[in-house]
């Protein structure tokens, strides 16, 4: 199921709409500790954003998947690891 | 091995890729991007791969009639979308005829540009930008405009690998460039999502519909759109449109050193 998972996110971050991504990146996350959101998040800074970053932060989307895994970790040891 | 134990581990994994990623980055940053070229070149390989595969395999000719009608349909809606930007085209050679009259210093040129295909997806992409399938072998380099067609420069050149480039779209956030609307020099500012606005003085005439010229070069950004004025403001805030759908795009022109 995680490998299936990781890779639908991995296909809708090349191929899909932003939201699409965004949602099951939040579901991945939810549901798993999952370090592949924070690697699909590496490569899509990679692909699509310059050096420079936006904002002045050159690694954008990787800080906030980092945020988003880290930040659900009591939520899903609440929910998931009773 | 119990849950607890389980736990514990998928945590450590957690903590310790999350490490490898930032390390990795952190590489990425001190080598001025070298990790993210690579990355990208291998990425835009496969994507045109796919791609191409995807209109073969439209292309091919065992389908359904129906699904023929709904091409010529998308063709024929996307000739018309051609016809009414080459109107709108010849407003805008008639305005950059005026501007390059008054320009100092003219430059020609008459490079006929790289054509290249676009590999990423517009939707897909969160900082405005696209990927397309050339890069330095084919001699691009930073600073370059990308043209669609109709003449509507769409970005530039932002960063450039073996075989691919990063577009950075003038609407992008945060994006700045020098425009001409009615004659004034202001600059345009991105803000995502297709957006573009410039500040003009209110005292400037313009109307929806009028050029927006990239200072300096013979390319169009754009046309004017929505117009926002209030009397108790001094300036006037010019939404800016491309009257060309961009997402429809399949190909770009690239003109090196067009400034």
């Amino acid at each position: 199921m995680r490998h299936i998972f990781s890779g639908v996110t991995l296909l809708s971050a090349l191929f899909m709409p932003v939201w699409v991504f965004l949602v099951l990146a939040f579901g991945f996350s939810l549901r798993y500790r999952a370090w592949e959101v924070i690697c699909i998040a590496f490569i899509i800074d990679c692909i699509y954003l310059s050096t420079d970053g936006i904002f002045g932060i050159p690694f954008f989307a990787t800080l906030v998947a980092s945020v988003l895994v880290w930040g659900l970790e009591p939520l899903r040891n609440r929910f998931v690891f009773r | 091995m119990n849950s607890f134990q389980q736990n514990k581990r998928s945590r450590r994994t957690l903590l310790l890729l999350t490490l490898i990623v930032f390390i990795i980055a952190g590489v990425d940053y001190a080598s001025a991007g070298f990790v993210r070229t690579s990355i990208r070149d291998a990425v835009s390989m496969v994507q045109g791969g796919v791609f191409k595969m995807v209109s073969a395999v439209s292309a091919a000719k065992p389908l359904s009639s129906r699904q023929s009608l709904l091409d010529e349909n998308a063709r024929l809606k996307e000739e018309m979308r051609t016809l009414s930007s080459y109107a709108i085209q010849n407003e805008i050679l008639k305005a950059e005829n005026n501007a390059l009259r008054s320009l100092v210093r003219l430059q020609e040129d008459t490079s006929p540009g790289i054509s290249a295909r676009i590999v990423s997806s517009f939707r897909s992409s969160p900082f405005s930008t696209v990927v397309i399938e050339v890069g330095e072998s084919a001699g691009i380099s930073v600073g370059d405009y990308v043209v669609i067609q109709g003449g509507f420069a769409i970005g530039t050149v932002s960063e450039v690998g073996e075989r691919s480039s990063l577009v950075t779209l003038f609407t992008a956030p945060e994006q700045t460039v020098a425009v001409q609307i009615g004659g004034a020099s202001v600059e345009m500012r991105g803000r995502g999502a297709g957006n573009a606005v410039a500040e003009l003085p209110r005292e400037i005439v313009i109307s929806e519909g009028d050029a927006v010229l990239l200072q300096g070069s013979r390319f169009a950004a754009g046309v004017v759109g929505r117009i926002e004025s209030t009397p108790a403001n001094a300036s006037k805030r010019v939404f800016v449109v491309v009257p060309v759908s961009i997402q429809s795009e399949r190909f770009v022109t690239v003109f090196p050193g067009a400034l």
